[in-house]
């Protein structure tokens, strides 16, 4: 760390050190604000302030004497008489003393001998407390309670004589995951009958948790009752003795052990009584049901910002066994208020005993996949009204149980969007973030499912993509070639880093972001900002172009994504881990997925998006295959899916149909709007004629044609009849030349004039695909694509006269997309030789003279119709419309192409990277796009408890 | 060997001016202290046992480090050299006890001394010595308050004296010192 930035920590940290625990984090924010790398290094030192006390405080002369020391003992107490007490063998050794089993000589019973070590004499007053609280707890005799036989001093040394346990510990127990609805209500009980008892004698624990609870052949029992208390000082200026074991808090501020069960006021410093027992009760329940922690966090001083701030979510949408009930049990055990909660573990204890006896009613029977409760009831709505979207959210929020078997789908109106696909979910499915247009342009538009006004955040410009953070109060976005995140609640949108165009993005409730583009692995990066990391490896050898669409699975460190591979057969969906690199394939589809709790994963098939078990621990898809819904909208070049699910039953998606569906956007020079061709249909590959007048394009009717479309009227009429499929229009004088697969081999050349009605007659027939791709009036030329296996896609020409086929550019690269120039003496053309395609100009027919046009990819060149201009489309996914100047000689031959510059840019989404735009004049730009619905609102369309669908 | 006298100033002086051999000497009249210390730390004695020990490794300093025999000009420079001098002959002998790990002979002892040191658990004077040259380049007045307490045994007062600060910004390097020593020890593990 450099100089100065120490000096600001010390600064921080000497400053908090100074006040009690609850100022901490207010004077943290202030101090720190923005700065996340100060907050946390000055974090991570006040972690270890309470060991700081008495660190190094001997000089090294003794801790080099006490080593030599050390090196000469050899401490073995096994089998040696400590009062009454023969020590028989070793239990357990914690940090702080350890403990024995031993022989209670005068009463033959076996019992548990726990030491304290010496030091703890230098402070005889709280030796005083401590074996004055020790005795009450000695006296107390129940079943749920490890007795506590003795407390006493021995030459010098403290010590207690327990009840010998055998068993585990919950917090083992629960480290294996959680418990199941009737261990939970057993346990419960149990602890609440022990708490119960000890509070009758005004005993409170005041640091119950999972590892203070033994789980026995005799039932479970509750440890270390009471002993917590010693830890409060005598006087403000005690240097406090942190090693009294289970000493959690001090008022000065000093935090040691777990505290993800202490109650808000033992945090703020207040006097405990049975209601904050009543608090890690809760905290407890709440973890044997769902197995996760109820308030959690990265640092102490973010777990102690959980406590005093955060609502967990309801334990029925971690567990869907759990009823709503025992949410409301959970709950109010969890009230900040004291006065709020339960305020008896009697009162607690009659709630639980309803529920486990309520039975059928109040805990609803597991039901696979395929079986059906004859209780289910489907209701199939198709409502946009906010009414119903308020009832949603009240299931969400408040858990009506009528709703809890309900399956419900219905839609919501959302503001136009240039990237309909882009919709998020976030966690606790209260809210929808999606990416919408507005009059400027892009931002992130939040609906929230309670009926309050939707959102648009602002800083959001620009965004795509956009992901929740797993703990819903971030939404992190894609904007300007940056990684961003915005909160929902407030805080102000800022960079993470550095990102380039990427397809998706997750983040867990580490803050570990990943995210990935078309051309890279998956990378890794932490929210708070730095550099990243790639946390997978593109296999080349499988042809792989790119990691995409990366989602956390419920652990935070495996995750789903997608590779992206030249060849078909190896993309597909691959579970990754943060901590290995060793991928595995689950499916063989190539667009988003995700996963949802508890054991569903969502995938799409073409445009149908299902679910299917998938077993989290093995990383295996189980079962078969269940459809949610069909027609959503898909985007396969960016593997992207429109659909986002919840935690708790949700799921979101906007329902497009086929991804076929395009429309012919006309645009002037600079890339603005000025109307349409044609009404919205499956086209591909438009031509203009050479006047304007009509547009050539195919269209799926079933099976693909040749239309021409006037672009006055746009009324369209079929030009080819046969049922096979016809594409990829050129037009060459008074015909139109296409290929066509109706020989049912590969695709040849054919021609049909265009007007006159005359026959369609073959242009060529061999045995490789063919695709026509420019005519030269000026010499009667065909260029043409062929693809051979040898050699890739080269470049052909033929005369229409003579059909003589005379190869121009073969090469082991692909060379595609040829355009023959006006004037017939020039071809620009499309090559990957260089890696990756770029726009070159060759002189035609002869080739000699070789120019590269484009200068960071290109494609789809297209000449202006006097030969001075030459467009072509920059990068992929959001193009960039380009052009040169084009300044050629006849004789000699030669060719000067000036630096591309930037026309425009638009979301053209060209698939099959060939035939998305057309120019007329090189004034007059066609387009083809993915349709923004104009007219009707755009919806997404919701379904509840989507998992209950048989 | 008794309290004879050594001329711990001279060699001190000899070493600060730059000869090597005098360390040499020094090392084995810091090994007698650290043997009796040591002694003491495996004898019979009884409560008020911390509060002794605290004066025998006192008195150990002042032996190795008699301020009041030595004729130096400047006080301060003998505190710092003296405080180096004992950190390195006291990283030297952790290293070598790293590498020699043996058992030693078994020495019967109570319950009670057995549990008084196990429990303590010492820092790694390796460890420490290397965390504490980083230490030097992110913030080296704090370095040196760790050098002239820990291995020189110096109060908060001496210290002040010798770097020419006030007590209480000794104290606030000196907490903050420990905490990132702390941490940074920890994290090896």
């Amino acid at each position: 760390m450099k100089p100065e930035r120490w000096q600001d920590v010390k600064k921080v940290y000497l400053a908090a050190l100074e006040l009690e625990v609850k100022e901490r984090l207010a004077f943290l924010d202030q101090a720190c604000r923005n700065d996340t790398e100060l907050r946390k290094e000055v974090e991570s030192l006040l972690e270890h302030e309470n060991k700081a006390n008495t660190f190094i405080e001997s000089s090294a002369l003794a801790v080099a004497a006490k080593a030599i020391a050390a090196d000469k003992l050899v401490v073995s107490l096994v089998g040696r008489d400590f009062g009454h007490y023969r020590i028989l063998s070793v239990l357990g050794s914690g940090g702080m003393g350890d403990v024995y089993r031993a022989e209670d000589v005068r009463l033959n019973r076996t019992v548990a001998l726990k030491v304290l070590p010496a030091h703890v004499a230098d402070h005889p007053e709280q030796r005083q407390r401590f074996r004055r609280e020790a005795k009450a707890i000695a006296s107390l005799n129940h079943p749920n309670i490890c007795v506590l036989h003795d407390v006493g001093q021995h030459d010098g040394i403290d010590y207690l004589v327990m009840e010998c346990l055998e068993g585990e510990t919950l917090a083992q127990r629960l480290a294996r995951g959680r418990l199941t609805i009737e261990e939970v209500l057993k346990y419960a009980m149990q602890i609440l009958e022990g708490l119960d008892k000890a509070h009758r004698h005004g005993v409170v624990h005041r640091d119950l948790k999972p590892g203070n609870i033994m789980l026995t052949r005799d039932g479970l029992k509750i440890l270390d009752f009471g002993l917590a208390k010693v830890g409060a000082p005598v006087s403000g200026l005690d240097p406090i003795v942190t090693e009294v074991p289970t000493a959690p808090l001090t008022a000065k501020g000093v935090i040691t052990g777990t505290l993800q069960y202490m109650a808000p006021e033992q945090l703020e410093g207040k006097d405990a009584d049975p209601r904050t027992d009543i608090f890690a009760f809760g905290a407890v329940l709440y973890e044997t049901v769902t197995g996760r922690k109820a308030f959690d966090g990265r640092s102490q001083v973010s777990v102690m910002a959980a406590i005093m701030e955060h609502t967990p979510p309801a334990v029925s949408s971690l567990q869907p066994l759990a009823s709503v009930h025992l949410d409301h049990v959970t709950r109010t055990c969890l009230e900040k208020d004291p006065d709020q909660r339960w305020q008896s573990a009697a009162d607690v204890s009659r709630q639980l005993k309803f529920i486990s006896h309520a039975g059928a009613a109040s805990v609803p029977t597991s039901i696979p996949a395929k079986s059906r409760n004859v209780r289910e009831r489907f209701a199939w709505a198709l409502v946009g009204s906010l009414l119903l979207t308020v009832v949603i959210a009240g299931w969400l929020i408040y858990q009506r149980p009528e709703l809890d078997t309900l399956m419900l789908r219905f839609q919501i109106e959302t503001p136009p969007s240039g990237f309909p696909n882009h919709i998020a979910l976030s966690p606790d499915g209260t809210r929808l973030a999606a990416v919408i247009d507005t009059d400027k342009e892009q931002m992130l538009w939040v609906h929230r499912m309670d009926g309050s006004p939707a959102q648009i955040l602002s800083g959001t410009e620009g965004a795509q993509n956009p992901f929740w953070s797993a703990d819903g109060r971030f939404i992190g976005f894609f904007a300007a070639g940056k990684l961003k995140k915005v909160g929902f609640f407030g805080v102000p949108a800022e960079t993470v880093c550095d990102a380039g165009p990427s397809w998706g993005g997750t983040w867990n409730r580490e803050d570990v972001i990943l995210f990935g583009s078309g051309d890279g692995p998956i990378m890794r990066v932490a929210a708070s900002g730095g550099p990243s990391t790639a946390v997978t490896t593109l296999d080349s050898t499988r042809g792989e172009k790119g990691h995409v669409r990366p989602s956390f699975l419920p652990d935070g460190t495996h995750f789903l994504y997608v590779v992206q591979a030249a060849n078909p057969e190896n993309t597909g969906l691959f579970v990754g881990s943060l901590t290995s690199n060793q991928p595995e394939r689950l499916l063989a589809s190539g667009l988003k997925a995700a996963f949802a709790l508890p054991s569903h994963l969502l995938f799409v098939r073409d445009t149908t998006l299902m679910f299917q078990e998938f077993d989290l621990r093995r990383l295996k898809l189980r079962g078969n295959p269940t459809t949610v819904a069909e027609g959503i909208q898909t985007n396969p070049g960016p593997a992207m899916a429109g659909f986002s699910v919840s935690d708790n039953g949700l799921v979101a998606f906007r329902a497009g149909g086929s991804i076929a569906n395009r429309q012919l956007r006309l645009a002037d020079r600079t890339g603005a709007p000025t109307g349409f061709v044609g009404t919205t249909s499956s086209f591909q590959n438009p031509v203009f004629s050479p006047g304007g007048e009509s547009v050539a394009v195919s269209l799926q009717n079933p099976g693909r044609d040749i239309w021409l479309i006037n672009t006055a009227t746009s009324a369209r009429t079929r030009f080819t009849l046969n049922p096979a499929d016809e594409d990829y229009p050129v037009w060459a004088g008074d015909r139109i030349v296409f290929n066509s697969n109706r020989d049912g081999g590969v695709a040849n050349l054919y021609a049909k004039p265009v007007n006159g009605g005359g026959a369609e007659e073959v242009i060529l027939k061999n045995d490789f695909p063919k695709i026509p791709l420019s005519w030269s009036e000026h010499g009667q030329y065909l260029a043409y694509e062929e693809r051979d296996p040898k050699t890739k896609s080269d470049l052909w020409y033929l005369s229409l006269q003579d059909r003589q086929p005379i190869k121009f550019l073969s090469t082991d690269f692909n060379e595609t997309q040829a355009q023959i120039s006006p004037n017939g003496r020039w071809i620009a053309y499309v090559s990957d030789q260089s890696g990756r395609p770029e726009v070159y100009v060759r002189s035609f027919p002869s080739g000699s003279i070789e120019r590269q046009v484009s200068t960071d990819r290109g494609l789809q060149p297209r000449w202006r119709e006097d030969g001075k201009e030459l467009f072509f489309l920059g990068s992929e996914g959001t193009e960039d419309f380009m052009v040169v100047n084009v300044e050629s000689n006849e004789s000699p031959p030669a060719v000067r192409v000036s630096s591309p510059k930037k026309l425009f840019q638009f979301d053209v989404i060209s698939q099959n990277q060939r035939n998305s735009y057309d120019v007329l004049g090189g004034q007059r730009f066609m387009l083809n796009l993915i349709p923004r619905p104009a007219g009707a609102a755009p919806t997404v369309t919701f379904i509840l408890n989507w998992q209950k669908i048989p | 060997m008794t309290d004879e006298p050594a001329d711990v100033t001279g060699l001190l002086l000899a070493w600060s001016e730059g000869d090597s051999s005098a360390l040499e000497q020094l090392t084995p009249l810091v090994y007698r202290e650290l043997h009796r210390l040591a002694r003491h730390y495996m004898s019979q004695e009884r409560p008020g046992h911390t509060l002794q020990a605290t004066a025998l490794v006192h008195e150990a300093y002042v032996r190795l480090v008699d301020v009041n025999r030595m004729h130096w000009q400047n006080r301060a420079h003998f505190f710092a050299v003296s405080a180096q001098m004992m950190r390195r002959i006291l990283v030297e002998f952790a290293r070598r006890r790293h590498r020699e790990k043996r058992g030693g002979n078994a020495v019967q002892v109570t319950l009670h001394d057995a549990l008084s040191v196990s429990a303590d658990k010492a820092p790694d004077l390796v460890a420490l010595d290397d965390a504490l040259s980083a230490m030097t380049e992110m913030d080296p007045r704090m370095s040196q308050v760790v050098e002239l307490r820990f291995f020189g045994g110096l109060s908060v007062e001496e210290t002040a004296e010798v770097l020419k600060i006030s007590p209480e910004t000794v104290m606030r390097d000196w907490k903050s010192a420990k905490v990132w020593l702390l941490r940074e020890l920890s994290a090896d593990r």
